[in-house]
């Protein structure tokens, strides 16, 4: 290069010395320029360069927007293309560990959906078998489907190997229980000279592998994955769900030991861990080979006594829920009580309502040697006056205290008494009932007072009793009988006027004729009137029932004219009256 | 541990089986190999303090009837090629199927075993043969099927060799 030749100085004077200086001054900026050119020029340099900064370009590009994912998708989807055209195998590999979950997740769900509809179906088959497996479904937490399930299969898979796909080296052997097993390389190594007989000798399809060998009861499954391969041996029907179970165990341990698998080279060591065996255990599904575990005896007392105690607690619980329903049922019933609100409350029931006084005592209507304790009943009941006309007639009889003979009934609003009754009581009772609420109008139209009937026949039978006197003599004509028929009918008339509330007054009117001095007369009518009331007196009268009042000649009886008018007036008259017991009382 | 599929070839009748039978652990009835084509068994060693389980797949011997089945050379990390020493024609067998071997597997590490069924008979292969392949730096053992000399030695000069590997 120009720049590392040895320039001799001077050799070409001034040109020479500014060329000189210039490539003394710019030496160092010229080598740069050069090494850009050589970067830009160098396609193995630019690559270089261009490799360094490529990642961050993608980065920033990406986070630019889609342009450059636009850019390369053609591109890309060429390369998937040919790549899967050139070698569908390797793309398979790749693809494996990720399209068995995903195609499996979708199928899972439709499963799920089909073993939900199996499982309602069983659900209504109450047969002693399906109860037995439902019982074990719930001991066992797990869903009634995987027991149906489990029953309707009978299998098991004694033991699982892994085997190393290309060698046919085995990686990890688990055997269930007490299986016997042979020695398990070799019988994987001959598990794939099997396969690999069965491919040379049968002309199979490339990509194809023998899956299953049977043999009487006994199966062995061979599931292929790219890296290695399970086997498992199974005794029984195996079911087709196991082999789910093998692949995904398969595509687990392909993710998890994607390394030591591709790049295992005899050495197991890299298998021998849980990891492995856990995921191959999936495979051996004891469970549903496991015969179902039977409850041990002396599990079976407490268990059986706690559901005997259970089932008696949700017997009496029911039956005393039963009787709380039928009482709310009797309270609802009975007339004069409604019930507004009910249910249980703490340890017992509570019950809120209205209630009328006089409606039945709510606890009368529970049945005491039913299963409800009445202890624990809290009643609530706010008095009402209920309008129902049992109830209206009970308040009536209770306000008006009818006599016996008094018969009421409601027809409507209207109250209706029949019967005999005393005439105050009749009155009482028109003016109370209005008062009653149900009640709009009294009809008293049937009710009889024959005592009050008694009594004004009896008053106007007395007022017209006239007891004679002869001339100027106070002992008078009447004889015993008359004196003792009056007697009777003042008593009676006392009894009567009691009966009705009231007090009687009989004042004993002495009368004289106009024949003497009117003082004489005077006495004379008190002297008579004294005597009837001394005969009455002797006759068991009341003396409190009788008044004495002399008249005198002043209230003639009769006409002083003719000697029948003037033996008239030569008498005893009486004068009934009567009035409210207070008032005779005072 | 480490676990190596070895195959052993032949000529038919080199006696194979019988050569290897008393050092190996057997499962499987010889039956199989008339059968299936293959006997398998196993053969455990310690080398140089580390253990190593060969799992010896006997295949069925070549000739005009049977041919190799490549598929079971599948994931073979050593070969014994057994020729019968009073056959000569059998060491031109093993080296075919030698060639072919690899060819489907890739280079791996093999032994030519050189057998001698029994004393009385002589050796019938030209020793410059045998010499020829000791030459190229191939592992070449003489091996007895009566007093099972050479045998143990065999598995470990390969056993040794994949182990190396």
């Amino acid at each position: 290069m120009a720049a590392d030749k040895p320039v001799a100085p001077g050799a070409d004077g001034e040109d020479d010395d500014l060329g000189t200086l210039r490539r003394l001054l710019l030496r160092p900026e010229q080598r740069r320029i050069e090494e850009l050119g050589e970067r830009l020029e160098n396609p193995a340099l630019r690559a270089r360069d261009v490799s360094r900064v490529l990642p961050e370009a993608l980065r920033l590009s990406a986070k630019d927007g889609h342009a450059l994912g636009d850019a390369l998708t053609p591109t890309i989807e060429t390369i998937i293309h040919t790549s899967v055209r050139r070698d569908s195998r390797r793309f398979a590999d790749a693809l494996f560990p990720v399209i068995g979950p995903a195609i499996r997740k979708a199928m899972a769900e439709a499963l799920r959906q089909m073993l939900q509809n199996l499982s309602e179906a069983l659900e209504h088959s109450f047969s002693r078998r399906g109860l037995a497996w439902r019982f074990e479904a719930w001991r066992s937490g797990r869903p009634f489907a995987e027991v149906v399930l489990l029953h309707s299969l009978e299998f098991r898979v004694e033991q699982v190997f892994l085997i190393h796909r290309e060698s046919s080296v085995l990686l990890q052997h688990l055997s269930a229980g007490n299986v016997a097993c042979e020695d398990a390389g070799l019988v994987s190594a001959m598990l794939t000279a099997i396969q690999d007989f069965v491919r040379d000798s049968f002309a199979v399809a490339d990509g194809q592998t023998l899956d299953s060998i049977q043999m009487g009861d006994l199966t062995v499954w061979v599931e292929q994955g790219p890296e290695a391969v399970i086997a498992g041996a199974i005794r029984g029907n195996a079911p087709q769900a196991l082999r789910g179970v093998f692949r995904e165990a398969l595509e687990t341990l392909h993710q998890q030991q994607a390394e030591a698998l591709s790049g295992f080279t005899g050495d197991p060591a890299a298998f021998e861990t849980d990891e492995v065996r856990q995921t191959l255990q999936q495979c051996l599904q004891a469970r549903y080979r496991d015969p179902p575990r039977r409850i041990s005896p002396l599990l079976l007392i407490p268990l059986l006594a706690l559901l005997a105690g259970g089932g008696y607690w949700a017997y009496t619980g029911l039956r005393e829920r039963q009787a709380f329903e039928a009482y709310l049922q009797a309270l609802d019933q009975a007339p004069g009580i409604v019930v507004t609100r009910a249910g249980a409350a703490g340890d017992g029931y509570r019950v809120q309502g209205l209630r009328d006084p006089l409606a039945a005592e709510p606890l009368s209507l529970l049945d005491t040697q039913g299963p409800l304790d009445p202890q624990r009943l809290d009643l609530h009941f706010e008095p009402y006056q209920a309008l129902a006309p049992p109830f209206v007639l009970s308040r009536a009889r209770q306000l008006l205290q009818p006599p016996a003979t008094v018969s009421l009934t409601l027809d409507g609003g209207v109250l209706r008494l029949d019967g005999q009754a005393p005439g105050h009581w009749i009155t009482e009772a028109r003016r109370l009932a209005l008062a009653l609420p149900g009640v709009d109008s009294v009809d008293a139209s049937g009710l009889r007072d024959p005592a009050g009937d008694e009594l004004h026949a009896l008053q106007t039978a007395l007022g017209g009793q006239v007891i004679l006197f002869d001339v100027d003599t106070a002992r008078g004509e009447a004889d015993a009988q008359t004196l003792q028929r009056l007697a009777r009918d003042l008593r009676r008339l006392d009894a009567l006027a009691r009966q009705q509330g009231q007090r009687a007054r009989v004042v004993l009117v002495g009368h004289s004729d106009a024949t003497g001095s009117a003082a004489h007369n005077l006495m004379l009518s008190r002297q008579r009137a004294e005597w009837l009331r001394e005969q009455l007196l002797a006759r068991g009268v009341d003396p409190a029932l009788l008044t004495l009042r002399a008249a005198g000649s002043s209230e003639p009886v009769s006409t002083q004219d003719t000697p029948a008018g003037r033996a008239q007036n030569r008498s005893v008259t009486l004068e009934i009256k009567r009035m409210p017991r207070e008032e005779a009382g005072a | 541990m480490i676990r190596k599929k070895i195959c052993m070839l032949g000529a038919f009748a080199v006696g194979k089986t019988s050569l290897v039978e008393r050092f190996v652990k057997s499962l499987f009835n010889a039956r199989y190999q008339t059968s299936l084509g293959v006997k398998i068994d196993k053969k455990p060693l310690a080398i140089d303090g580390r253990l190593l389980e060969l799992i010896l797949w006997d295949l069925a011997g070549e000739d005009e009837f049977v041919s190799l089945r490549l598929p079971y050379l599948r994931g073979a990390a050593g070969l014994l090629l057994v020729v019968d020493g009073t056959r000569p024609e059998t060491l031109d067998t093993a080296l075919a199927l030698r060639d072919k071997a690899l060819a489907e597997i890739g280079e791996v590490p093999f032994a030519f075993l050189i057998n001698k069924a029994d004393l009385t008979e002589g050796w019938l292969i030209d020793p410059r043969d045998i010499d020829r392949l000791v030459a190229r730096g191939w592992t070449v053992l003489e091996t007895s099927a009566k007093t099972g000399r050479g045998v143990e030695e065999a598995f470990i000069a390969l056993g040794k060799e994949m182990l190396d590997e």
